[in-house]
C-alpha cells in the first residue's frame, strides 16, 4: 500500500505523463479509478484539497449569485477527497424510466440512451454507497412485514416508491467516500493520486481537437504540468463548467463550448418544505413514512411519486414528497377534515395531520447558467457566478401532483389534503436545495445540444470526457449520487475499451 | 257626511292594518335573529333537502364559508338544481365517492374535497 502523493512536492515546471488523468477526488472520480483498477492502466488523479477540510482550499469555490436565493457556492460542494460525500445526506433512488425519456412537456429532455443502459450499472452503484441490496421496493415484503402496510390509495398517479440510504460502518452515516475508500485507493498499484493539485488550464492542442497537456498549481505556489492519453474531468457540477469556461487559450468560449452551452442548464432538485398537509383519517401511518427505518436489507423510507403513465399522461415532472412532521389544524382544517369524513361515513375521531416535503425535477433552463466573473481566485483563475431560476409552472405542475394524491386518499377514503402553497413568493420562502449540481456540460448526440455525447466524451475533443452528474439532460427527482456513479461506471466501461 | 270624511274613515283600518303588519315584522325578525343566537331552529332553507345531506352541518357551514370566499359568483338555487340532479336518491358518501374517483375535485381554502361536497358546505352557508 503507498501513501497519497502530495503536489507540493512536485518538481516545479515538471511533466508528469499518464494513461488517463482524473480531475477531481469525488465520488465520481474515486468510482472511476476503483473502476479501471482491473486494467493495468496508468490513472492519475489529481484532487485539489487534501484528506480534510481546509478553509484556504475551500475558498477557491467561492462566487456570486442572481435571482433565486441559492446556496452560497463555497457551502453547497466540499473540495476535498471525496467531495460532495463530505456532507452528502446519504438519499438514494434510481432515477425513472421517464426521466431519461424525450418528454414532449419537457423542453430539452431525452436523454441519449434509456435508462435500461444504466440498470447493470446499479447494483455496483449501490454497493459502492453502501445503501444495502438494490431493493427500492421492488420486494417491499419484509419491510411492510416489520413496520406495517403503505397507505393503500385509491388508484390513480401517485403512489408510494422508497429510498434507500447510504451507510458507512456501524452507525456512521453515509459513506464518506474519501473516507471509506482511502486504503482501497492506495492499493490500486497502477493509480496515483495526488492531493493539493489544482487543475488550472485544459490546455488544448492548436488544432483544438484534442487535451495537450493539464495545467496544474498548488497554493503554495507550484505549477507542473501533465500530459494524459485521456482526460477525465470529475470535479462535479459547477466546477467541471468553470474549469471547461477558463481553460480558454485556444477556443475564446472555452473548452467544449463553440455552441455556449457550457455552464447553462444547471439543474437543482428545489425542497420546499410544508408544501401540503396529509390527513389520514384512522391516524394510522406506518412509521417509514416519517422517518428512515431499518429494514432487513437496507435503511430505507417512503415517498409519494408520481407514476410513470401519470407523468407521461398528465405532463408533470418528477418529484418525491415525503412525509415530515405531525401538524396541529386550524378551525377551517378541523372542520373540513370532520365534515368531509362524516359525509363519506367515516370515522375520523382519530385523525391526525402531517405536513408534507419534497424534491421537485426542474425544467432544464439554458439561462439558469453559471458565468466566469473578472474576480480571480488564488490560484488566478476565474471566479463563478449563478443566475438561479425556478419556474411559476415548475411549482403548479407539482401542485398537480400533490392534488393528485389527495384525490386518491378521498377515492380510498383514507384522508385528505390540504395544499399549503400557491403563490411564488409563498414557494419560495421555506424553500431548500438538494445541493444536486446538474446538468452544465449536459449529454447529448448532437453537439449543437450537448456539451458531451452519448460516452460522455466532449464533442470535437478527442480524448477529453466528463464524469459526473452535469452531463444529465434532465435531472428527475432522484438523488442524483447513486445514478452519477452508475454513469461513472459506464464511462469506465467504454474508457478500458480504448486501451484494448 | 261627505265624501272626504268617508275617505278619512275609510283610511283609519287601513293605516292600522299597516302598522300592525309592520310591528309583526320587526318583532317576527328580532324573533328570527334571536332564534339562531338562543340556539333555537332557525326558518328551514329551501335547500334543506340536499343541505340535510350532510351529517356534520356546523362544520360544513365553515368548509362552505371558505368555498363561498373563493367563489363569489357561487348562485345556490342553481347549484342546488345540479345538486339534486347529480345525487338523486343515492347514499351521499357513494357520490362523494364517485367524484373522487373520476376527478371531479374542488379546492376550498386550500382543502382537496369532492365537487358534490364543496357544493353541499356553500349551500349550507349560504343558509346559515
Amino acid at each position: 500500500m503507498s501513501a497519497f502523493s502530495d503536489a507540493r512536492a512536485v518538481p516545479a515546471g515538471s511533466t508528469l505523463e499518464t494513461d488517463i488523468a482524473i480531475i477531481g477526488g469525488g465520488p465520481a472520480g474515486i468510482t472511476l479509478a476503483l473502476a479501471l483498477a482491473e486494467k493495468p492502466i496508468r490513472v492519475l488523479m489529481l484532487e485539489s484539497g487534501g484528506t480534510s477540510f481546509d478553509d484556504k482550499t475551500q475558498a477557491l469555490y467561492d462566487g456570486t449569485q442572481t435571482g433565486v436565493r441559492y446556496t452560497p457556492l463555497n457551502a453547497t460542494r466540499q473540495r476535498y477527497l471525496g467531495g460532495s460525500t463530505n456532507h452528502w445526506g446519504g438519499w438514494c433512488r434510481p432515477l425513472d424510466a421517464t426521466d431519461f425519456e424525450a418528454r414532449s412537456w419537457v423542453p430539452h429532455s431525452g436523454w441519449p440512451f434509456p435508462r435500461s443502459e444504466l440498470a447493470h450499472h446499479f447494483a455496483r452503484a449501490q454497493a459502492l454507497v453502501e445503501a444495502g441490496a438494490f431493493n427500492y421496493g421492488a420486494n417491499s415484503k419484509p419491510w411492510r412485514d416489520q413496520y406495517g402496510d403503505p397507505l393503500t390509495l385509491g388508484a390513480g398517479g401517485v403512489y408510494t416508491s422508497w429510498f434507500q440510504f447510504s451507510k458507512m460502518r456501524g452507525s456512521i452515516l453515509p459513506t464518506n467516500f474519501g473516507e471509506r475508500y482511502a486504503d482501497d485507493l492506495k492499493r490500486l498499484p497502477h493509480l496515483k493520486l495526488m492531493l493539493h493539485a489544482n487543475v488550472t488550464n485544459i490546455a488544448l492542442a492548436p488544432d483544438a481537437g484534442s487535451v495537450d497537456y493539464l495545467d496544474v498549481a498548488t497554493l503554495t505556489g507550484r505549477k507542473f504540468k501533465v500530459k494524459a492519453k485521456h482526460v477525465v474531468l470529475a470535479t462535479g457540477g459547477i466546477e467541471n463548467a468553470r474549469l471547461l469556461l477558463a481553460s480558454n487559450d485556444v477556443m475564446k468560449q472555452g473548452v467544449g463550448n463553440g455552441n455556449d452551452l457550457v455552464g447553462r442548464y444547471f439543474m437543482d432538485n428545489p425542497i420546499p418544505r410544508q408544501t401540503a398537509k396529509l390527513v389520514v383519517f384512522d391516524g394510522s401511518i406506518a412509521p417509514y413514512y416519517t422517518d428512515n427505518r431499518q429494514g432487513v436489507d437496507a435503511i430505507f423510507r417512503a415517498t409519494f411519486a408520481p407514476t410513470e403513465d401519470y407523468k407521461r399522461k398528465s405532463h408533470v415532472m418528477g418529484s418525491l414528497t415525503t412525509v415530515e412532521n405531525p401538524v396541529d389544524l386550524d378551525e377551517l382544517g378541523k372542520a373540513a377534515v370532520a365534515a368531509t369524513a362524516s359525509a363519506f361515513g367515516v370515522d375520523a375521531s382519530s385523525a391526525r395531520a402531517y405536513s408534507l416535503g419534497c424534491g421537485m425535477e426542474l425544467k432544464p433552463d439554458p439561462d439558469r447558467r453559471f458565468t466566469l466573473t473578472a474576480q480571480r481566485d488564488a490560484l488566478g483563475m476565474p471566479r463563478i457566478k449563478l443566475h438561479m431560476t425556478v419556474g411559476d409552472e415548475d411549482f403548479a405542475l407539482y401542485r398537480e401532483t400533490m392534488k393528485e394524491l389527495g384525490r386518491q386518499l378521498l377515492a380510498a377514503r383514507i384522508g385528505m389534503i390540504h395544499l399549503d402553497r400557491k403563490s411564488r413568493e409563498s414557494w419560495l420562502e421555506t424553500m431548500d436545495w438538494g445541493n444536486h449540481h446538474i446538468g452544465t456540460t449536459r449529454m447529448h448526440v448532437d453537439p449543437k445540444q450537448g456539451v458531451v455525447d452519448a460516452n460522455s466524451k466532449v464533442h470535437g475533443i478527442g480524448n477529453l470526457f466528463v464524469a459526473g452528474s452535469s452531463v444529465f439532460p434532465t435531472c428527475g427527482a432522484s438523488n442524483p449520487t447513486m445514478n452519477l456513479l452508475a454513469l461513472t461506471l459506464r464511462l469506465a466501461g467504454h474508457l478500458k475499451g480504448l486501451f484494448r | 257626511m261627505s265624501d272626504d270624511w268617508k275617505g278619512v274613515v275609510a283610511r283609519r283600518p287601513l293605516l292600522t292594518a299597516l302598522g300592525a303588519l309592520m310591528g309583526i315584522g320587526a318583532v317576527g325578525g328580532i324573533a328570527f335573529e334571536a332564534s339562531g343566537l338562543l340556539g333555537l331552529p332557525k326558518r328551514k332553507s329551501t335547500y334543506e333537502d340536499l343541505i340535510s345531506l350532510l351529517p356534520d352541518r356546523d362544520d360544513a357551514v365553515t368548509v362552505g364559508s371558505a368555498a363561498l370566499e373563493g367563489d363569489h359568483a357561487f348562485q345556490a338555487r342553481m347549484a342546488a338544481h345540479d345538486l339534486r340532479r347529480k345525487i338523486g336518491q343515492r347514499p351521499l358518501s357513494l357520490v362523494l365517492g364517485e367524484d373522487a374517483v373520476q376527478g371531479r375535485i374542488v379546492e376550498t381554502g386550500g382543502w382537496v374535497l369532492p365537487e358534490t361536497f364543496a357544493g353541499l358546505c356553500a349551500l349550507a352557508a349560504k343558509a346559515a
